[in-house]
């Protein structure tokens, strides 16, 4: 299946909040932010010739978007903690922010933030509910070693939200 | 559902503020890369460069090669300059192919692996040239004490006791080190912490995998 110009950027605009978790889960603030969005949507422009639709869209987006995050992009002065995580209330415990969808989110994040990269691309894999082997296939590792890692990230997290 | 569904619930709805039309979208994709990729790829394409031209720089480059007539290193010295851009092409040749091979859709770790081995061609190349330089030297050296008047000279008095050659050979193995230590230091500030990075996300993928 070759796509035509019109069609990959339809696709591209449908699924643009791929890159957007992306550049939030591999950056640190607003500017590298959109340094890295612009650099995912120029990667995935040059490639797209070569992608022959043998998987889905959204699994060719995650490849190429995490594989700029990981090694292509070029990392500003690492910030430490966004402003805008600075600014949240502090949050100890699951039931304490339970009502604020936003504040779980962020809460998400920022646990996130401590994983290594390699992780964070499983774990963003996994809360997108990929199948293990397209999460293998991404990683470039084998479907039982994803599935026994992401159970452990899995026992990780649940134990950050006890 | 447990807390976690909850959560990965809340994730996949997730809204974004700033969502991009198709034109906005296009005007990104148009921008210039600023990819590693894309830095390697010109720096490695300088390095080749500069060692290419690099004895077209020095003045005396080609009155040079009389002076090895004159101490029975005139082949050695041609061959030595043909082999250097044979091994240059085969280098670029081969830096080349493993770029062309780099693909952002590849996996993560096959990304990571075709990088490493395209830089790897140009470092050993870079390597190779050292090897060369070092070789090179030291033969001209040997044949200079051997069949040079000049050098002939200086070994007689140091047969006299005043340690001139001694004090050469220091002179020219600190000098040696120098070179070295700058560029390994230059090498390491340019590539060091990038390649460190990549090495440890192929240590990170290999222990999962073990």
């Amino acid at each position: 299946m070759r796509l035509s110009e019109n069609d990959f950027l339809e696709l591209l605009k449908e699924h643009q909040n791929i890159i957007h978790k992306i550049c939030r889960i591999y950056t640190y603030d607003d500017a590298s932010q959109k340094d890295l969005f612009q650099e995912i949507s120029i990667q995935l422009w040059k490639s797209y010739p070569s992608f022959e639709g043998k998987s889905k869209f959204t699994t060719w987006m995650y490849r190429v978007g995490l594989n700029t995050a990981i090694t292509l992009y070029r990392k500003n002065k690492k910030t430490i903690l966004g402003e805008d995580l600075a600014m949240l209330p502090e949050l100890k415990a699951y039931e304490e922010y339970d009502d604020t969808k936003e504040i779980q989110i962020r809460w998400l994040y920022e646990k996130i933030e401590t994983f290594s990269e390699i992780e964070k691309a499983l774990i963003l894999l996994y809360l997108e509910d990929k199948k293990y082997i397209e999460i293998a296939e991404t990683l470039g590792i084998s479907e039982v070693n994803a599935r026994v890692k992401i159970s452990r990230l899995k026992r990780k997290l649940k134990t950050m939200l006890k | 559902m447990n807390k976690l569904d909850a959560l990965k619930k809340e994730w996949k709805n997730q809204k974004f503020d700033l969502q991009l039309s198709k034109e906005e979208l296009y005007g990104l994709t148009q921008k210039k890369s600023i990819s590693s990729i894309k830095w390697i790829f010109i720096f490695s394409c300088v390095e080749f460069f500069a060692y290419l031209l690099f004895p077209f720089l020095i003045p005396d480059y080609f009155e040079a090669f009389e002076y090895y007539r004159s101490i029975h290193l005139y082949e050695f010295s041609i061959v030595i300059s043909i082999l250097g851009y044979a091994i240059l092409s085969y280098f670029m040749i081969q830096f080349y192919l493993n770029y062309n091979k780099i693909k952002t859709s590849d996996s993560i770790s096959i990304l990571i692996e075709t990088i490493i081995k395209s830089r790897k061609s140009v470092n050993k190349y870079i390597l190779y040239n050292l090897g060369v330089f070092i070789v090179f030297l030291t033969v001209v050296l040997i044949n200079a004490f051997r069949y040079d008047e000049n050098y002939i000279h200086l070994l007689n008095q140091d047969v006299a006791g005043q340690g001139s050659i001694i004090k050469m050979v220091v002179v020219i193995i600190i000098i040696m080190i120098l070179v070295l230590a700058v560029l390994i230091g230059f090498y390491y500030l340019v590539y060091g912490r990038y390649f460190f990075k990549l090495k440890r996300h192929v240590q990170e993928l290999k222990q999962i995998e073990d």
